[in-house]
């Protein structure tokens, strides 16, 4: 997994790029934890990633809650790779609405539902 | 038999047609999974029925073709001209294979040979596998094909990675009585797995005497045949691990093709054990297996994955509730778990028997579905019901529920109202198979019985009887009705007939570069 970051003002952009796999996630988690910390408004850039599993589909859902009670905003980016939404498809992460704790009861699992 | 086998041949013949049509609306919309779904259930129910009627050398290669779209199916090989064009080939081999096994002229198996090369070209890596000669072995190589056929693809990664660790690999016939069925089962799988690793079970159609019911268990073990006789009370057949002879099979058939008239659909939550993924397993890998017995809907629930701090990488949180209508029965879902039972939590209840109990136009409301899952008590539905918003909007909004519950409601509520829809279309346009040579037969009688009314009639008139003229118009009209009927039920549909020319158009463009 490669991690490029990105900040401007109070929005950081996380770039992830290769395989975002169980053996990265302990990385993607203390990267998400260190960016929710010091900005306000985090996007997430998954276009050049290779691989995902499920114990990554589990953080970034785990990133949207943290994110939702630090009142913070998360984001991923509108172009999302076909492997990731297989993965969301294949392991049953599709929504029609998002968490009503969510503002706007946004969703990461809602394509362009950020 | 030969009845079967005829009933085969015919079903083969219209699916063979239903195949060319797909792949000839493919070629105009490569990335429409519907239909390559089609194209690749057509290509399955041929090989699966072939295999069940004899016809091994159909069932053999039309696998083949059905693992490259399997591929496909997945999105690791896109849809091309190339693919098109030798799909279509096996397509009319498949014929071919057909009419020769009436009596029709022999088969080209060079053709056939350089259909499947370029196949097998089209699937990523087949270089690396030709430069890796020294890899390893198919496991028909090392296993009957008769086994290695019926084995899912996790049964399969499992057989794999135990024969890697050079563990013997060993199988077990067991026969048990119908009543003490699961108790049997379970005994046996809990002392095979304290001698090893349980890899798939599967029941045996052939020598099978009455009430009684037979199955076959294969494992891995790295024990001696003969302390696995001690210790299961039965001698296992190793198939393969011997010192200096491999490929010992163990003779086995295919399971019996499930005889279920109907689909029935379940609802299934599988909450899998915290550290399943420690242990090797992928959850999503079994939620794909399921989705293979059937039509099959999965929403993962995340209210248990906690914040970012308190996250445990290589936890899994996510629990699923699936909707599953299969014709394969309880057994065949609980086989999907068979190795993850033991640390799980899953709940399989029917929600709609296939049409044998329910005269219910529809199903179950929202809060009804909630209440019976336990995700909901009454008193809390009884609370938000005196706004006016849609129910599943309320409950969330109301904070009682996680927006996958309702998700997931809504989806089995759709799911089942799909399948009482598709179930009453289905019935009211129930049809049976007829030979088109009793049809023609049935024709040209009516056509006799025509002459013979017009005769009667005339002479009715002729003899001014008023009973008998009485009687000819009964006949005439009872005639005229049978013959409409008649002509009716032999006149074909259009559409069979012009979708024949669109292949002939296909191959024509294709030859003048058109």
């Amino acid at each position: 997994m490669e991690l490029q970051v990105e900040q401007s003002g109070d929005i950081e952009r996380l770039t992830f790029a290769g395989e975002l796999t169980v053996q990265h996630s302990d990385k993607l988690r203390v990267s998400l934890m260190r960016t929710l910390d010091s900005v306000n408004h985090v996007f997430i850039d998954l276009e050049n990633v290779t691989s995902v599993d499920l114990s990554c589909l589990q953080l970034l859902c785990s990133a949207c809650h943290s994110s939702q009670k630090l009142n913070k905003l998360l984001t991923i980016t509108d172009k999302r790779p076909e492997i990731f939404k297989k993965a969301i498809e294949d392991a049953g992460y599709s929504r029609h609405v998002g968490c009503a704790s969510t503002i706007n009861k946004s969703c990461l699992w809602i394509e362009n539902g950020n | 038999m030969d009845k079967h086998r005829e009933a085969f041949r015919d079903e083969a013949y219209e699916l063979l047609a239903e195949l060319e049509t797909s792949l000839l609306e493919l070629e105009d919309a490569p990335e429409d999974i519907e239909i390559i779904g089609r194209v690749f259930r057509a290509m399955h129910t041929i090989k699966g029925s072939g295999a069940m009627f004899g016809f091994d050398d159909i069932a053999a290669f039309t696998h083949e073709i059905e693992t490259v779209f399997d591929l496909v199916r997945n999105g690791k090989i896109s849809v091309t001209k190339e693919l098109i064009d030798l799909t279509l080939s096996a397509r009319d081999h498949i014929r071919t294979m057909l009419d020769a096994s009436e009596g029709g002229e022999a088969t080209d198996e060079v053709m056939a040979g350089e259909i499947m090369a370029s196949l097998k070209k089209l699937i990523p890596g087949s270089e690396e596998t030709k430069e890796d000669a020294e890899g390893p072995a198919p496991l028909t190589d090392l296993i009957d094909e008769a086994i290695v056929r019926v084995l899912s693809r996790n049964e399969e990664q499992r057989l794999r990675a135990n024969i890697n660790k050079n563990k013997k690999i060993y199988c077990i016939d067991t026969v048990a009585s119908s009543p003490d069925f699961d108790s049997a089962l379970s005994e046996i799988k809990a002392k095979i797995k304290k001698q090893g690793e349980l890899i798939s079970i599967h029941p045996i159609s052939e020598d099978v005497a009455d009430g009684t019911v037979r199955f076959k268990l294969l494992f891995a073990s790295d024990k001696t045949p003969e302390s696995l006789k001690a210790a299961l009370g039965v001698m296992p057949e190793q198939i393969t691990g011997r010192t200096g002879e491999e490929g010992n099979f163990c003779s086995t058939s295919l399971p019996s093709p499930d005889t279920r008239e109907e689909s029935i659909t379940y609802r299934i939550r599988f909450r899998p054990s915290r550290d399943i993924f420690a242990k090797g397993t992928n959850p999503v890998l079994l939620l794909d297996e399921l989705r293979q017995t059937g039509k099959c809907k999965v929403v993962a629930q995340t209210d248990a994955i906690p914040l970012l701090e308190d996250f445990d990488p290589e936890a899994c949180y996510t629990y699923w509730d699936v909707i599953l209508t299969t014709r394969r029965g309880i057994n065949a879902i609980k086989d999907v778990f068979i190795f993850v039972e033991d640390d799980s939590e899953l709940i399989i209840d029917v929600i709609d028997d296939g049409g044998r109990l329910d005269n219910e136009a529809g199903y179950k409301r929202l809060g009804e579905i909630l209440i019976e899952r336990g995700d909901l008590t009454h008193e809390d539905l009884q609370k938000v019901l005196s706004s006016q918003k849609p129910i599943g909007e309320m409950l969330v909004d109301a904070g009682v529920i996680d927006t996958g519950k309702v998700q997931s409601a809504l989806i089995e509520q759709q799911h089942v109202s799909d399948v009482r829809e598709s179930r009453r279309k289905a019935e009211s346009l129930s049809s049976i198979r007829v030979s088109s040579g009793k049809l023609d037969s049935l024709v040209d009688l009516v056509g006799e019985l025509v002459t013979v009314q017009s005769r009667l009639s005339r002479t009715a008139a002729y003899q001014n009887d008023p009973e008998l003229l009485s009687i000819a118009e009964e006949v005439e009209r009872l005639t005229c009705e049978l013959r409409d009927n008649t002509m009716s039920i032999r006149m074909l549909p259009i559409g069979t007939t012009f979708s024949k020319f669109r292949r002939l158009v296909r191959t024509l463009s294709n030859e003048l570069g058109k």
